[in-house]
């Protein structure tokens, strides 16, 4: 249907190393899809598969309806923005920029006009002339990002396109890369391992593992109910408890660990009574309790071990035991203090429950098998 | 005090704070000392001896050009001239023919590349010497590979002569001086990051593109640089054609030959100071037309 991109069953290896082991992905017009995971999980092996720049050793790569798997590069019509820019550093921005153009054979005075109406798309009008050493980190990236843009590929591809720019600076072109998408309608893949700007940028996002993708979803949909560990874990920066399985019915499990209780909504890799689980809480889902507990609530008990100031609030460390310990974020009109007892209550929906393995594995490769 | 004297001293003098720049080319001055003073002793004292020397008539006094009349009004001269340049020029182009594509292969670190690599080196650990008699063993009129062509190819009209031709030398220059080509030419295109050329291609540029309006500009400071020290090596080549080069003589065999040979040092003098006129004239040229290599440069 109206798939701009299509990965099948997409593998490489390098010698023993599983880059990408059987990937699958579709991304629909106009669409962005963040493939999201950690460092070596073979992000960018996917992306060169999809530009050709490496031969994928089995499955075929579809974009815009037509297999490419065995097109040339220079054939396909992807836009690709780089995380170390790559502008040609012996051409001037407008000539960068324009290169796409002049390779297709537009010709010179269109090439000029388009360009410079690019670079006025990313906020760099009059800076054409300059070469891109003359530029700050930002305003290259932006040229990349003209450069990408200039000759309205069917498919672009970030990849990390923020990762060498300071913090400030890459929120700005979040936002700039999320309006530019907006405007022109491309359809994108968008590696990253910031899990705050696949959140916040992303249509949908992959959560890719050892080659694997995990899941796919709309951003509330893997925040909000993770299929497995994995993804539960790289998310949110959730605080984990490790323990027993109580108790199981319908709409939840009991884990029980150093003799606190947690009830946790588990909806895959669900533990068994008895079997050893972990349990990923969500920041925002645990408060210190004052009064009752409600219903869907459970209560832990904590001391507080260290604080952090944020300016607008305040990160406390807490230990749930010797080896748990936990962070939570206040507001500045609760205060604790340091060596404090404290009675914390997590509510159930925030908190995931998974099976963990015989070898005390994260579970994920389970969950991988039962996705593919 | 000792203190106090120590940042008067590096501030470049009493109440100076700001004085930073001046006290900077003092002491860039005071480095270039040895190099200069280095320079003056071995290369323009000599210079000008021989500069001297070619201006000054056979009996010891006065000032005559005439060993350079007769050297420009001499078609003999000019051929050998032109004999200098065209090895020097041959061995230039052909070093970097072989050297872009080498560099090409190299840099992707196939099977064999450093084999490959050290063999290219190889040239220069052999003594040029040593280099150019093995050549004559290997190419001479009775040598292996001729006796090997002969039972290969026994309708062949003849041995191929090598040694003592023009192709001859340019084999033997080209052995000796292209590996300063092949080494920058490699470091250069080793230096460009694959992503730049991986811009191009995803820009739509096919392979010859890529190379032409990317890889190729990108590596040229490399190429330039090191097919000027080709060129000058072979420019002054001396042993080689002195011992491979028969009745081809070139500028510098003919100024040993003219000066140690014949005594004559004034016509050598003045042959050497052509040379040196004629290998400045090339690499002011040369470096002033190869500053851009592809016109327009986006080819
Ligand atoms: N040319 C190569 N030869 C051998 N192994 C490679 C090669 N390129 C990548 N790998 C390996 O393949 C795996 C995936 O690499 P890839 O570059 O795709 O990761 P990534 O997800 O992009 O990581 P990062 O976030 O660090 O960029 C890694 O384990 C890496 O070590
Ligand atoms: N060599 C140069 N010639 C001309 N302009 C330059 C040169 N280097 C930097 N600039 C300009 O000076 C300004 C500041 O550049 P600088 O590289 O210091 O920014 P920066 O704060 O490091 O930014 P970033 O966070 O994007 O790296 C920019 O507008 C840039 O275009
Ligand atoms: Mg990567
Ligand atoms: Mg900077």
């Amino acid at each position: 249907m109206g798939a701009m991109i299509e990965l099948v069953d997409v593998v490489k290896r390098y010698g023993d190393v599983v880059a990408c082991n059987r990937l699958n992905l579709a991304v629909d017009q106009g669409e962005l899809v963040t493939l999201l995971g950690a460092s070596g999980c073979g992000k960018t092996t996917a992306l060169r598969c999809i530009t050709g720049s490496l031969r994928p050793d089995g499955g075929r790569i579809i974009i815009d309806g037509r297999d490419v798997t065995d097109v040339p590069t220079h054939k396909r019509n992807i836009g690709v923005v780089f995380q170390n820019f790559a502008l040609f550093p012996h051409l001037t921005v407008v000539d960068n920029v324009g290169y796409p153009l002049r390779v297709r054979g537009v010709r010179s005075a269109e090439r000029r006009e388009r360009a410079i109406e690019a670079l006025r798309l990313v906020r760099l009008d009059g800076l054409g002339g300059r070469f891109p050493r003359e530029l700050s980190g930002g305003q290259q990236q932006r040229v990349g990002l003209a450069r990408a843009i200039v000759y309205e590929p069917t498919v672009i591809l970030f990849d990390e396109p923020l990762s060498n720019l300071d913090a400030k600076l890459r929120l700005e072109m979040r936002e700039e890369i999320a309006s530019l998408k907006d405007r022109l309608g491309f359809t994108s893949i968008y590696v990253t391992h910031d899990q705050e700007e696949a959140l916040s940028l992303s249509d949908r996002i992959a959560v890719m593992k050892d080659g694997v993708v995990h899941q796919v979803g709309r951003p509330t949909e893997i925040y909000g109910a993770p299929k497995t560990a994995f993804v539960a874990e790289f998310l949110g920066n959730p605080n984990r408890l490790t323990g027993v399985c109580v108790e199981r019915t319908e709409d939840q499990v009991v884990v029980e660990a150093d003799g606190q209780r947690i009830a946790a909504i588990a909806e895959s890799d669900t533990p068994k009574v008895g079997e050893r689980a972990v349990v990923y809480v969500r920041p925002e889902s645990v408060r210190i309790r004052n009064g009752t507990a409600s219903a869907d609530e459970s209560t832990l008990r904590a001391t507080v071990v260290r604080s952090a100031f944020l300016g607008d609030s305040t990160e406390y460390i807490l230990s749930l035991s010797d080896s748990v310990s936990w962070h939570l974020r206040l507001e500045h009109t609760t205060r604790l203090t340091v060596g404090e007892a404290v009675d914390l209550s997590a509510l159930r929906a925030g908190c995931r429950a998974f099976a963990l393995g015989e070898s005390a594995d994260d579970g994920t490769h389970r969950g991988a098998s039962a996705e593919a | 005090m000792a203190v106090q004297f120590l940042r008067r001293l590096r501030s470049g003098g009493p109440g100076t704070s700001s004085a930073r720049h001046p006290g900077g080319r003092a002491v860039t001055a005071a480095l270039l000392v040895p190099a200069i003073a280095f320079l003056a002793l071995f290369f323009f004292y000599p210079i000008l001896i021989t500069f001297g020397t070619s201006i000054t008539p056979a009996n010891g006094t006065g000032v005559t050009l005439e060993e350079y009349l007769t050297i420009l009004s001499s078609p003999k001269d000019w051929g050998v001239i032109a004999l200098t340049l065209g090895l020097a020029v041959g061995t230039t182009v052909i070093s970097v023919l072989l050297a872009v594509p080498l560099a090409l292969i190299l840099r992707r670190r196939i099977r064999g590349h450093r084999a490959l690599r050290l063999l290219v080196l190889a040239p220069l650990m052999i003594l040029a010497l040593v280099s150019a008699l093995g050549l004559l063993i290997l190419w001479d009129r009775n040598g292996w590979l001729n006796l090997l062509f002969s039972r290969l190819l026994p309708f062949s009209d003849g041995p191929l002569q090598i040694d003592y031709t023009i192709p001859g030398l340019l084999i033997f220059y080209t052995w000796l001086y292209s590996p300063f080509t092949i080494l920058t030419t490699l470091s250069a295109v080793e230096g460009i990051d694959p992503n730049v050329e991986e811009a191009a291609r995803v820009s739509g540029a096919a392979p010859w593109r890529v190379f032409r309006s990317v890889t190729l500009p990108l590596a040229w400071p490399g190429i330039r640089a090191g097919s000027v020290l080709t060129f000058l090596l072979a420019f002054g080549a001396f042993s080689v054609p002195l011992i491979a080069g028969g009745n081809h003589r070139p500028l510098p065999v003919l100024i040993y030959t003219e000066a140690a040979v014949f005594q004559n040092f004034e016509r050598g003098s003045a042959l050497a100071m052509v040379m040196a006129v004629v290998a400045l004239a090339a690499i002011a040229l040369y470096t002033r037309f190869s500053s851009k290599p592809v016109r327009g440069s986006a080819g």
